[in-house]
C-alpha cells in the first residue's frame, strides 16, 4: 500500500503545479485589480526631480501601479453586455448539445444493434477526423460555407443547369450568393460537427454493454421493441447520455475559436471575450474574473447532471411520446 | 396424448454463419401441466429448442404448435409463454417488486391490483417482503426465484425454464427442485426444463427428453430412461451404470463378461452384438466360496464410501465394474458376481456406442 502511494507523488506534485496554483492565481488576479496610486511631481530644493504621494511621503521613483483587492470587477461582469454574451454562450451550448444528442443517439443506437455487421469500421469513421486538428476542420467548413466557396458554388452551377431550379429560388427570395457563414447558426454547426463524435462514443459504449438477455427477458415479459427500447435501452443508456451531455457542453460554453471563425466576430461569446482580456486588451483581472464566473456555471451544471445520475429511485420508464 | 399445448414437429436449426445442425428435426408433443425436461450435454441442442419454442431462435425449418397454432412467426413479446432465464437477466435498474411486475405493469393492468399479484408471487417463491429490495442485493437463488416470480405473474400457459438451478449449491438446488415442482402442480402451468443434471431431471419431470448432437434419443418417464435405456449414451448420460459389450445368444440368454446370463429381453435375433448395461446397485456381490455356479469371478480392486452406500469396483478379466452394495468388501478380496434377469438392459449397438464403451474400458486402466 505505502510503494502505491509512493506512485502517487508525481500526480500530486503535478496536480498542485498546474491544476492548484494556476487557479488560485485565477481567483487572486479575479479579485484584484491594477490601481494607479496619486501623486504629484514636485521639485526638490536642490533641483532634482521628485514625487510627492497624497500621505505626504515623498520619493524619488515615479509610484508604479498598485495591486488591490476590490470587486470592481465583479459588478462590472454583472453589467448586461457580459451577462448577454453569457446567455448567448450558453443558448448556443443548450443548442449544439441537443443537436449532437438528437444525431448521436440514433448513431450510437444503430452502431451498437446486433445485426449491425464491422461497428468498428464506423465507429472508425466516425472518430478519424477528430485525428486530424480542429483548426483545420474548421476551415474546411469556411471553405465549404464561404460566400464563394464550394456549396455556393454548386448551387449556382444547379442553378444554371436546371432554370426550373433557379426561378424557385428566387421566387424563394433566394439570393445570388447565400450567407452561411458569420451568423450563429454557422457557430453551432461548427461546434456540432466538431463535438458530436464525443456525444456517440460514451452512448455507444453504454449501450453496447446492454445484456442482449435483458432485452430478450423484456421481450418475453410482453415488451414490444418500442417498450423494450423506452424500458430497458433508454434507462440504461442515461448515464452514456449525461456523460455525453457534460462532454458536448462543457467546451460548447467555453470555446471561443469556432465562434471566432465561424462566427467571423459577429457571434462573440464569452470565451472570446476572456479570450480578449488575455490578449488584446490585457486585462487579466477581468478577464480571471469572467473566467471564474464560466467555472461556476460550468461547475452548476455538473453538479445537476450528477445529482440526476444518482437519483436515489433508479428510472423505471423514460417517458417520451 | 390427450390435452396437447405444445407441439414440436420436425424442427431444424440450422445456423447460418457456419453451416452448423444445432437441431436435426426434432419432434415432441407436451401435454397441459406436464413437466418435461430436455436433458443433455452442452451442444445437444436443448437450449436452442428451448429458445425456438420461446421466439428468440427461429428454426430453419418445421412447425412449433401452441394449442394447434403454429407460433413460429410470432416474435417473443406476442406468445403466451414465459422463460426463466438461464443467469436470471433481471433487470439491475428496477427493484423486486418492479422487476415482477414488469409484466403486468406492461399490459397496463391495475397498480393496486398488481401490487397485491406481486406480494402474493413473492409469498410464492419464499420472498415474502423482499418487494423494495435492490437486485444487486440478493443471493443467486433470491434472484433465481425473483426471475420465477417475474415470469409465473404473468400466468403463461407454458413456462421455459433454461438450466435455472445452475448456479445454485447443492442444498439450494434440491431445495428449489421440491419448490419448482410444487408450484408447477399447484399452478398448473406446464414446465419445459432444460438442464444437463440427469439427478435434477430425474427428480422433477413427468418425462424427460435426452438428447444428444441435435436429436431426442430417448423420450419416456424418468422410470422408463432409468431402467429401460434404449441406447449406450442414455444409460451412460443416466445414472452411474457399467456398460459392456455382449451377444445375444437367442432371445432371453445373452453372454458377457465370459458367462452366459438368463435375461427378460427378447427379438434380436441369435447370436447378435449387443449392449449390455447394468445398474450398479442390481450387482450383487457373493463370497468366493458361495455354491453359486456359471457366474463371473472377480476382485475387488477400490471401495469408497458414499454415504448411503458403498461404491466398489471390481475387475472382471479386463473390465472394471461398479457396484454399490450396503456391505463392504475390502480391497482384494476375491467375489462372485450375479445380476437378476430383470436387471440385464440389453441394447442394440448404436453409433454412440463406441465411444461409451471406450469411455467405460477407459475405467478399467
Amino acid at each position: 500500500m505505502k510503494k502505491n502511494k509512493a506512485l502517487l507523488v508525481p500526480f500530486v506534485l503535478w496536480a498542485a503545479i498546474f491544476i492548484v496554483v494556476p487557479l488560485m492565481l485565477i481567483v487572486w488576479y479575479g479579485v484584484t485589480v491594477e490601481e494607479s496610486i496619486p501623486y504629484t511631481e514636485i521639485v526638490l530644493e536642490d533641483g532634482t526631480a521628485a514625487f510627492e504621494l497624497t500621505d505626504g511621503t515623498v520619493t524619488a521613483e515615479r509610484p508604479q501601479k498598485r495591486t488591490v483587492v476590490s470587486l470592481a470587477n465583479f459588478r462590472r461582469m454583472l453589467e448586461p453586455t457580459y451577462l448577454k454574451l453569457l446567455l448567448r454562450s450558453l443558448k448556443i451550448a443548450v443548442i449544439t448539445t441537443l443537436i449532437c444528442l438528437l444525431l448521436g443517439y440514433p448513431v450510437a443506437l444503430i452502431l451498437s444493434g446486433k445485426d449491425f455487421r464491422r461497428p468498428g469500421l464506423w465507429l472508425m469513421l466516425i472518430i478519424l477526423p477528430m485525428w486530424m486538428n480542429f483548426l483545420l476542420r474548421t476551415y474546411s467548413w469556411m471553405s465549404i460555407l464561404e460566400n464563394s466557396g464550394i456549396l455556393n458554388s454548386w448551387i449556382s452551377s444547379l442553378r444554371e443547369m436546371f432554370p426550373a431550379f433557379d426561378e424557385f429560388l428566387t421566387q424563394m427570395g433566394v439570393g445570388k450568393k447565400i450567407i452561411f457563414l458569420y451568423n450563429e447558426k454557422a457557430v453551432i454547426l461548427g461546434m456540432v460537427y466538431n463535438y458530436l463524435s464525443f456525444m456517440i462514443m460514451p452512448i455507444y459504449t453504454v449501450i453496447e454493454k446492454i445484456d442482449r438477455s435483458l432485452l430478450e427477458a423484456a421481450a418475453d415479459l410482453g415488451a414490444s421493441p418500442r417498450k423494450s427500447f423506452l424500458r430497458v435501452t433508454l434507462p440504461y443508456s442515461l448515464p452514456g447520455v449525461l456523460e455525453g451531455v457534460t462532454m458536448v457542453f462543457v467546451p460548447a460554453v467555453t470555446t471561443f475559436v469556432i465562434s471566432q471563425l465561424m462566427g467571423g466576430g459577429k457571434v462573440p461569446l464569452i470565451g472570446d471575450i476572456i479570450q480578449n482580456q488575455f490578449g488584446k486588451s490585457s486585462d487579466w483581472h477581468f478577464g480571471s474574473t469572467l473566467s471564474l464566473l464560466v467555472m461556476v456555471v460550468v461547475l452548476a451544471f455538473m453538479g445537476t447532471l450528477n445529482r440526476i445520475d444518482k437519483e436515489e429511485e433508479p428510472v423505471k420508464e423514460v417517458r417520451i411520446l | 396424448m390427450d390435452n396437447v399445448i405444445l407441439s414440436i414437429r420436425d424442427v431444424r436449426v440450422v445456423f447460418q454463419d457456419d453451416g452448423f445442425t444445432a437441431l436435426g428435426g426434432v419432434s415432441l408433443d407436451i401435454g397441459e401441466n406436464e413437466f418435461v425436461t430436455l436433458l443433455g450435454p452442452s451442444g445437444c441442442g436443448k437450449t436452442t429448442l428451448l429458445r425456438c419454442i420461446g421466439g428468440f431462435e427461429k428454426p430453419t425449418s418445421g412447425e412449433i404448435l401452441y394449442k394447434g397454432q403454429n407460433i413460429i412467426p410470432l416474435p417473443p413479446y406476442k406468445r403466451a409463454i414465459n422463460t426463466v432465464f438461464q443467469r436470471y437477466a433481471l433487470f439491475p435498474h428496477l427493484n423486486v417488486a418492479q422487476n415482477v411486475a414488469f409484466g403486468p405493469d406492461l399490459r397496463g393492468e391495475d397498480k393496486k391490483k398488481t401490487a397485491g399479484e406481486v406480494s402474493r408471487m413473492l409469498a410464492l417463491v419464499g420472498l415474502a417482503g423482499f418487494e423494495k429490495r435492490k437486485i444487486a442485493s440478493l443471493s443467486g437463488g433470491q434472484q433465481q426465484r425473483v426471475a420465477i416470480a417475474r415470469a409465473l405473474i404473468n400466468k403463461p400457459d407454458v413456462l421455459l425454464l433454461d438450466e435455472p438451478l445452475g448456479a445454485l449449491d447443492l442444498k439450494l438446488r434440491r431445495e428449489m427442485q421440491l419448490e419448482l415442482k410444487r408450484i408447477q402442480r399447484e399452478s398448473g402451468i406446464t414446465f419445459i426444463f432444460v438442464t444437463h443434471d440427469q439427478e435434477e431431471a430425474l427428480t422433477m419431470s413427468d418425462r424427460i427428453a435426452v438428447m444428444r448432437a441435435g436429436e431426442i434419443l430417448q423420450l419416456g418417464t424418468p422410470e422408463d430412461i432409468y431402467n429401460e435405456p434404449q441406447n449406450a449414451f442414455v444409460a451412460d448420460f443416466i445414472g452411474d451404470s457399467d456398460i459392456l459389450s455382449g451377444t445375444m445368444i437367442r432371445d432371453g440368454l445373452v453372454h458377457f463378461l465370459g458367462c452366459d446370463f438368463r435375461c427378460v429381453d427378447s427379438g434380436f435375433g441369435e447370436n447378435a452384438e449387443v449392449d449390455i448395461v447394468l445398474r450398479p446397485e442390481d450387482v450383487k456381490l457373493k463370497p468366493i466360496d458361495d455354491p453359486v455356479a456359471g457366474v463371473p469371478q472377480g476382485v475387488v480392486e477400490s471401495l469408497l464410501f458414499k454415504g448411503v452406500h458403498y461404491e466398489m469396483k471390481v475387475r472382471v478379466g479386463e473390465s472394471v465394474l461398479l457396484v454399490h452394495s450396503t456391505h463392504a468388501r475390502s480391497v482384494g478380496t476375491p467375489v462372485k458376481l450375479t445380476v437378476a434377469p430383470e436387471d440385464i438392459q440389453v441394447m442394440h449397438k448404436s453409433d454412440c456406442s463406441t465411444d461409451v464403451l471406450k469411455k467405460h474400458a477407459d475405467r478399467a486402466k
